[in-house]
């Protein structure tokens, strides 16, 4: 190809790119809510499943395991949850009701295993939800010895295989399975016709001048948008109803793909189906019309539309957890009590008072989502003059693009800095902070014209206040415990990540230099002049001092790429920041936290002994508080 | 009844926009001007001088900041609803559904003012003969010219039969036809005794149809007046020429005449 049509197709993708990256709600959407809400909402998830899961206190339950899966067997026996029974029919004993759950080699290959349980007792769906717990964390380690190169116990270096038998009665199984298909369907077809209809009536209007229109009618805002809302509850109810309904006659006609039987289900489930499909499209209505409320052109709804559509999966997701049933707790969560009231209706009776209850809670949060929806239609921004709209461009730009460059950088942190690590992982790390931190960083500064001395404050701060600095890391140290220590209370951190911290600050046995080197000097600087040098730079234009050191803080904890370590690096995140803020110079920040890396490495056993005891926790506390008080001092005019 | 004919009074109206605390944009810096009944006002500007912040104010789109406004004697902020059902507003995009035929358009809208049964259907026959839109009454408007869409629109706009016309740039973007017929359409309701104010920044439209023009620039109206005396305070033989004196001379208000 010629160099005219290669400039041409670079053209069009600099200002195409450039013009999308502008988009700062689609941005916020897509880049922030996958790094902390997925994380967060998964491990809320994890832990309230584990709740109902494992409740102290209950007996160990039964599992039966074929005699010839020895390593299967001890990998049971190390869980006190479970009581190990050596079988030769875990299938039949699975369904006579003698074992919770049996586990047997699947013919002559050792990684072929069955699992089988019953649905119909719920002893048994949970004592099958510990098990694939055991036996994926099994399948994690075996990952690990094959990354690793070490010789596994089974010999072989395939992947394993679990197939899930269900043994229980046809018929519940059917009622199961059609309890989580339809649920399923139903949601999905909700949010795609919803979704669909309030893009169209509202940032689409918006975009075609028709709102605009309508607001200079005597109608008010509340009554426009309950207008519009029954439409787009009319249209997703009548084109779930008819997808759904076309769905159903496919599975009686036998019509599904493979050796599907034809299914016809009982009319009262059907009825309770549509009917339980009317507080859902409520709901999914209001929320969507809400949101879309709030975009001003069509495109900006689609960037608005879709994350939210995602969003109400996770709760739909939670209905599927074993345990969960429609109570009066779980009435009152939107979509989890539509879904949980469909299970019930399928697989048992609906409870009367929590059926109520989700009624009126659908209703109620309906409500207050349309009442939100009327106040944005009345907001001023969106219907200001477009010759205002250059206004705003210049200053969100030093946002969005420090949140798309952190963004961009945190992804290569969790693809390249992985694989280069899980390679070699001396080299790797230093790769990591010096290739994908200081280089980018040093990169972006220049690009966006930062002048790396005053920009990013690279002056000497006086030797009083690095000592104090790095005095600051000691209270650092034993505040960060003590947050871990709190965190486990409700996030427990696995044996195994511990174990990994252990190892990695080894590194393989390097001597002590190399080790401070590559462990607390690196990090110190590159992350240092990565987040509180160019970003906090950046975001300072934008937002303000506070909000953007708590936004670096976030970035900061989420380049960690651990959930289980995201609530103390983002308090670290903050404590620097601070210090970097007042300190009228990065220098104190990165020799907090060269310090405080090299307190870890050092001696690890420090921050425990000190935040053992509230009196001494009291006085780190204490410390920090005085420390970051004179720089505030100091940083007054 | 509005003293002397008066329709729309404006008095030292203000409008910031503010977008956080040390950002804002003063779109008008206290204007006042009056339009009366059988009267067209052109509000004359470059872009960004506040044409459109001022009609969104008067249409009750937006809030002023300080100063007062009255449509018809009622006050835009106080008493909205009345304003509104005593003004038609055609805004810079015609706001159609695309999907709905002009006569469903016209309808529709007429229902949102409160019209119904024999009334309504004998006020849409009204317009849609007077704006002669009889060929394409019944076609949906996403497959109508761009000329036909801004009958309609007027149409939407006049169909409560409102005795203020409120129209922001009405010409642009439609071809020598459809401009001549939007003309036609403010003359005529000029002569049913209708108060029309219009923006716009072509000068011979100005100069064809307003009986009054307010020069508008950075928020402040520089000058008031017919065209001819606005000419000759400006020792100018154009609109144009006039038009640029006073912009470039950036002064305060000062009535020609």
């Amino acid at each position: 190809m010629r160099s005219a049509a290669w400039r041409g197709i670079w053209t069009v993708f600099r200002y195409e790119f450039r013009s999308l990256g502008r988009d700062r709600k689609s941005l916020v959407f897509f880049f922030l809510v996958p790094v902390f809400l997925y994380p967060l909402g998964f491990s809320l998830l994890r832990w309230a499943s584990r709740k109902a899961e494992f409740p102290a206190g209950e007996a160990p339950l039964k599992i039966g395991i074929q005699a010839n899966a020895p390593e299967l067997r001890e990998l049971f026996l190390a869980d006190d949850r479970f009581e190990v029974k050596e079988t030769d029919h875990p299938r039949e004993e699975t369904k006579a009701g003698d074992v919770d759950a049996g586990l047997e080699r699947k013919g002559k290959d050792p990684l072929e295993l069955a699992l089988y349980f019953d649905a119909s007792r719920p002893s048994s769906l949970k004592a099958h939800d510990r098990a694939l717990r055991i036996l994926h964390g099994f399948r994690w380690s075996r990952a690990k010895e094959m990354l690793d190169g070490q010789d596994s116990p089974l010999g072989s270096k395939e992947w394993f295989r679990i197939e899930l038998s269900d043994v229980t009665h046809p018929d519940k199984t059917a009622r199961r399975l059609m309890a989580d298909w339809i649920s399923l369907a139903m949601v999905v077809l909700v949010l795609a016709t919803a979704g669909f209809a309030s893009l169209d009536l509202f940032p689409g209007q918006r975009e075609r001048g028709v709102t605009e229109t309508l607001l200079v009618h005597p109608i008010a805002p509340l009554c426009l948008v309950l207008g519009k809302w029954t439409v787009c509850l009319a249209f997703s109810y009548l084109g779930t109803a008819l997808n759904l309904s076309s769905l159903l006659v496919c599975a009686a006609l036998g019509l599904f793909p493979g050796k599907a039987q034809p299914l016809l289900l009982p009319a009262s489930r059907i009825a309770w189906t549509f009917l339980l499909l009317l507080p859902f499209c409520v709901l999914v209505n209001s929320i969507l019309v809400w949101a879309a409320s709030r975009a001003r052109t069509f495109r900006a709804g689609q960037g608005i539309i879709l994350p939210a559509c995602l969003l109400m999966l996770v709760p739909l997701y939670a209905a599927r957890l074993p345990g969960v049933t429609l109570n009066a707790f779980f009435s009152l969560v939107p979509v989890t009590n539509v879904a949980l009231a469909l299970k019930a209706a399928f697989l048992h009776e609906i409870p009367g008072l929590p059926l109520w209850l989700t009624f009126l809670s659908n209703a109620l949060f309906s409500f207050l989502f349309l009442l939100a929806a009327s106040k944005s239609l009345a907001v001023e921004p969106f219907l200001a003059a477009p010759e205002d709209a250059s206004f705003e461009g210049g200053i969100r730009s030093y946002a969005e693009g420090a949140f798309l460059f952190a963004g961009g950088i945190i992804l290569l942190h969790y693809f390249v800095g992985s694989w280069m690590q899980s390679r070699n992982l001396v080299l790797g790390l230093a790769l990591t902070f010096y290739g994908l931190l200081l280089l980018p960083g040093i990169l972006y500064a220049k690009r966006r014209g930062l002048r790396l001395k005053d920009a990013l404050r690279l002056r000497w701060p006086g030797l009083l206040d690095l000592l104090l600095a790095v005095g600051l890391s000691f209270p650092l140290a034993s505040l960060v415990h003590a947050l871990l220590k709190l965190q486990n209370l409700f996030l427990p951190m696995p044996g195994e990540l511990e174990e990994a911290f252990r190892k990695l600050v080894l590194l393989g046995n390097l001597s002590g230099g190399w080790r401070l080197f590559l462990l607390a000097v690196s990090p110190g600087l590159c992350e240092e002049f990565f987040f509180r040098g160019v970003l906090l730079s950046e975001l300072r234009r934008a937002q303000g001092p506070w909000r953007a050191v708590g936004w670096t803080s976030l970035l900061f904890g989420a380049a960690h790429l651990s959930v289980f370590r995201l609530f103390p690096t983002v308090a670290v995140g903050f404590y620097l920041g601070t210090i970097a803020l007042k300190g009228r110079s990065l220098l104190p920040a990165m020799a907090c936290h060269i310090s405080f890396n090299a307190l870890l490495l050092f001696f690890p056993e420090w921050p425990s002994t000190a935040a053992s005891r509230p009196p001494s926790l009291g006085l780190c506390f204490l410390g920090s508080v005085l420390g970051i008080a004179w720089f505030w001092r100091r940083s007054s005019p | 009844m509005t003293e002397g004919g008066v329709r729309i009074l404006v008095s030292s109206l203000k409008k910031t926009f503010s977008r956080g605390s040390d950002n804002s944009i003063d779109a008008l810096k206290g204007i006042s001007f009056s339009c009366a009944q059988g009267e067209i006002y052109g509000l004359l500007g470059p872009n960004g001088a506040g044409k459109t912040t001022t009609l969104r104010i008067l249409a009750t789109l937006l809030r002023p900041s300080s100063g007062c406004a009255t449509v018809n004697g009622f006050d835009v902020t106080e008493q909205p609803v009345p304003v509104r059902r005593s003004l038609g507003f055609l805004s810079g995009t015609t706001g159609l559904y695309p999907r709905l035929t002009a006569r469903e358009t016209l309808e529709f809208f007429g229902r949102l003012f409160g019209m119904r049964g024999e009334g309504l259907t004998q006020r849409i026959e009204e317009v849609v003969q007077w704006l002669e839109m009889e060929s394409f009454a019944h076609v949906p408007c996403e497959k109508l010219s761009t000329g036909m869409k801004q009958r309609v629109s007027i149409g939407r706009t006049v169909i409560h039969d409102p005795d203020v016309l409120i129209l922001d740039e009405p010409t642009t973007g439609l071809d020598v036809l459809a401009a001549a017929g939007t003309r036609d359409f403010i003359r005529s309701a000029r002569s049913r005794g209708k108060c029309v104010l219009m923006s716009t920044h072509v000068m011979s439209e100005a100069e064809a149809l307003c009986d009054r023009i307010g020069i508008l620039h950075e928020g402040r109206l520089l000058a008031e007046g017919s065209v001819q005396e606005l000419k000759e305070t400006a020792g100018a033989d154009l609109l144009e020429d006039a038009f640029l004196t006073y912009i470039r001379g950036r002064g305060g208000k000062e009535t020609a005449g």
